[in-house]
C-alpha cells in the first residue's frame, strides 16, 4: 500500500487505503462557482489518517456567494475560479462575503481560489492560493478539454495534489492541536550512520532534514532531542562536526541516555511546559515509534524510512499552519523598542502623570469575532503571564464564542509611542452564579505599566455583567515553570497565597479606580 | 484490460464487480455526472489511454467501456 504522503500517489491508491481508526464525524459546506467533487470522492482517505471522515454539502455554482445554506457545517470552503470576476472589485467583493459569512456561522471559513488575487488578507479567513499546490504539474495542471464535463478548469491530477493537501495539511489542522515541538532522533535519522558504531567522521548528515527542522525551528517550532547515546559523545558530535546545519544550541531541549523514549518525551515535555498531543516524534526505528504510541497514545509520530519521503510528509503534516503575519507581528518590534522609553518614564512620574503623559488608550471589546486569529495565537504561545496554560484551539474558542454561558473580553492598547494590539484576554464561564476566570493572559509587552490591575478588572466586570453572575469571581490557575510573573500578579491582585494549582475566591468591586486611565468599551458581540 | 476496468469501477462505485457484471449509469446510484467524469479520468490515467473528448458522455457502462477501449488499439 502506498503512504499517503507521497508524490506520485494515484486515485486507485488512495482509494484502496483502508484504516480502522475510530473517526470523528465532521460537515463540510463548499461555497463555489466550479466543482468540487473530483476532491471530496477522495479526501477521506486522507482526513481518517488524522481520525477524520467528512460529509460534504455543496452550494450551487453561485458566483455571487448568496450563503442560502450554512446548516451548522464545522467547517466553511469558499472554493472560487476567479477568472469570471471583476478584477477592480474582486478584493471588495470577497472581504465583504467572508464578512458576511463569518456573522452567520460559528466555524472556521477557509478560501481556497484559483486565479489571480495580488495582496489579498482577511483575517476571518485562511486563505490558499491553489496554483501554488499544483505548480509542479505545470501544463497538466489544467484540463479545459474536459471543463464542459467536470465543471472545473482543474484536471484530475490537479484534484489528487489538492484533496491530499487539504486532507492531510488543512482540514485537520482545524480540528486537531497544533504542533509546538519536534523531537528527533539522532542516529539514521538527522545523519546516516550510527555514532556508536561509525564514529563522529564518518557520519553522513541529512542536510535536507537538518535544514528543513532548521527553517521550522526559525518558524517558532521547538527542537528537542530523543536519542539513545551518550550525553557526551553527542555534545561532541555537534562540536566536531561544523558541516552540521543544526547546532546543538538550535534544541531547546534533549534527553540523550538509555531511558525508554517515552519516559524522556514525558519529561520534555514537561520542562517546556507543552502538552504531549502537541508534539511530533520522528525516528528511524519503527520499534521505538510503536513503543512511544503505546505508551503515550495521543503524540504524533513520524517514521524516518528516507529523507525525501520525510521532507514530503513534514511539508503535508497538520499543525503546522503558518500563522500569516498578522497586524500584532508588525507592531511588535516597533513596540519593544517604545517599551524603552515607557519605563524610563514609569520610574519618574506618578500613576496618573504617567497615563496621561503617555496618552495610554485601553479599548476593551467583548466576544469579538475579529480577533479570533490573535486570540488562539496569544492563547498558545504566550508562556509567562498566563493562568492555566489551557491552550485553547480555534474550534474551542469558538464554541466558547457560540455558547450563551461563557465569553472572552480581549483589551487593546495604544498610547503616544506606539500601538500595541491585542494585549489581553480574559475567558470566563458562568457556573451557579459564579463567574469562573478558565483563562487569562496579559502581553509582557504591556507589563509593568501599573495597568494591569486596571484593565483586568474591568475585564472582569464586563464578564459579569453580559454573563449575569454575581460578584464572587473564581480564579482557576495552574503553575507552570514559567507562568510566575501570572502566578505573583494573582497573589498581590487577591492577596491570597496559591498553591501549585487550583482557584481563588474573589469579590469584584463595582467602582474601579482608573487614576485617569482611559478605557472604552466596545462591548458589541457581533 | 478488462479486469483492470471492473477493478476501477468497483472502487470508484464502493461495490466488487468482475468484468462480465452489468454495470452502467442506469442500475448505479452513484454514477452521477460527477463520478462519471471521475471514472473516465481515472481509467484514462491507470491504463494510460485517451478517450477522444466527444465519446466520454456516450461510455456509460462497464460494457460501453471496455469496447471503446478495445477499439482504440
Amino acid at each position: 500500500m502506498k503512504n499517503l504522503f507521497e508524490e506520485k500517489i494515484s486515485r486507485l491508491d488512495i482509494l484502496s487505503y483502508k484504516n480502522d481508526f475510530e473517526k470523528k464525524e465532521i460537515k463540510i459546506m463548499i461555497h463555489r462557482n466550479h466543482s468540487f467533487e473530483m476532491i471530496s470522492s477522495i479526501i477521506n482517505p486522507f482526513l481518517n489518517y488524522f481520525k477524520l471522515n467528512a460529509t460534504f454539502e455543496y452550494s450551487s455554482y453561485d458566483d455571487s456567494l448568496t450563503f442560502s445554506s450554512t446548516n451548522n457545517a464545522d467547517l466553511h470552503i469558499l472554493w472560487l475560479d476567479l477568472k469570471r470576476y471583476n478584477k477592480e472589485i474582486l478584493a471588495d467583493f470577497l472581504n465583504e462575503k467572508i464578512n458576511e459569512l463569518s456573522s452567520l456561522i460559528n466555524a472556521p471559513i477557509v478560501l481556497a481560489y484559483i486565479g489571480k488575487l495580488e495582496n489579498f488578507n482577511n483575517k476571518l479567513a485562511y486563505i490558499i492560493e491553489v496554483e501554488k499546490i499544483i505548480q509542479k504539474l505545470k501544463t497538466q495542471a489544467y484540463d479545459l478539454e474536459k471543463e464542459k464535463y467536470s465543471g472545473t478548469r482543474l484536471s484530475a491530477k490537479s484534484s489528487i495534489l489538492i484533496a491530499q493537501y487539504l486532507g492531510l495539511k488543512i482540514i485537520p489542522s482545524f480540528f486537531n492541536s497544533q504542533i509546538k515541538a519536534i523531537i528527533t532522533d539522532l542516529d539514521n535519522t538527522l545523519y546516516e550512520g550510527i555514532l556508536g558504531e561509525d564514529g563522529i567522521e564518518k557520519l553522513i548528515p541529512n542536510k535536507n532534514y537538518q535544514l528543513k527542522l532548521k527553517e521550522l525551528s526559525n518558524m517558532g517550532y521547538m527542537l528537542c532531542i530523543a536519542s539513545k547515546n551518550d550525553d557526551n559523545d553527542i555534545k561532541d558530535l555537534f562540536l566536531k562536526r561544523k558541516d552540521f546545519s543544526l547546532k546543538f544550541d538550535d534544541f531547546t531541549c534533549s534527553k540523550i541516555n538509555w531511558n525508554s523514549k517515552a519516559q524522556n518525551i514525558t519529561a520534555m515535555a514537561k520542562e517546556m511546559n507543552i502538552s504531549l498531543n502537541s508534539i511530533l516524534f520522528i525516528d528511524d526505528n519503527i520499534a521505538e515509534i510503536e513503543l512511544v504510541k503505546s505508551e503515550i497514545p495521543e503524540i504524533k509520530t513520524l517514521l524516518f524510512n528516507s529523507e525525501d519521503l520525510t521532507l514530503q510528509t513534514l511539508d503535508l503534516y497538520p499543525g503546522f499552519l503558518k500563522n500569516k503575519v498578522t497586524n500584532e507581528d508588525l507592531l511588535r518590534s516597533k513596540d519593544i523598542k517604545a517599551n524603552q522609553k515607557r519605563n524610563e518614564l514609569a520610574k519618574t512620574l506618578s500613576k496618573e502623570e504617567y497615563f496621561k503623559n503617555l496618552g495610554i488608550k485601553v479599548e476593551l471589546s467583548l466576544n469579538n469575532k475579529n480577533h479570533i486569529e490573535r486570540i488562539v495565537e496569544l492563547l498558545n504561545k504566550t508562556n509567562q503571564f498566563i493562568l492555566s496554560y489551557k491552550r485553547y484551539n480555534l474550534i474551542e474558542v469558538t464554541e466558547i464564542f457560540n455558547s450563551n454561558n461563557s465569553c472572552i473580553v480581549t483589551a487593546n492598547m495604544s498610547d503616544k509611542l506606539s500601538d500595541s494590539g491585542i494585549i489581553a484576554i480574559l475567558i470566563c464561564k458562568k457556573e451557579n452564579q459564579s463567574l469562573i476566570v478558565d483563562e487569562l493572559t496579559f502581553s509582557c509587552r504591556a507589563l509593568g505599566r501599573n495597568i494591569e490591575d486596571i484593565v483586568i478588572s474591568k475585564m472582569l466586570q464586563i464578564s459579569k455583567n453580559y454573563l449575569e453572575a454575581d460578584n464572587d469571581v473564581i480564579i482557576n490557575y495552574k503553575k507552570g515553570s514559567r507562568n510566575i510573573p501570572a502566578i505573583t500578579w494573582l497573589e498581590n491582585f487577591t492577596n491570597i497565597k496559591s498553591e501549585q494549582e487550583g482557584y481563588i475566591n474573589y469579590q469584584i468591586t463595582d467602582k474601579i479606580e482608573t487614576f485617569g486611565l482611559e478605557v472604552k468599551e466596545t462591548c458589541k458581540t457581533n | 484490460m478488462e479486469e483492470q476496468v471492473a477493478r476501477i469501477l468497483s472502487l470508484l462505485l464502493g461495490q466488487e464487480f468482475t468484468s462480465n457484471d452489468d454495470v452502467s449509469k442506469e442500475n448505479q446510484d452513484l454514477w452521477d455526472s460527477m463520478k462519471h467524469i471521475e471514472i473516465i479520468t481515472t481509467l484514462e490515467e491507470e491504463l494510460k489511454i485517451s478517450f477522444n473528448i466527444e465519446d466520454i458522455p456516450k461510455l456509460t457502462s462497464m460494457k460501453k467501456i471496455i469496447e471503446a477501449i478495445k477499439n482504440l488499439d
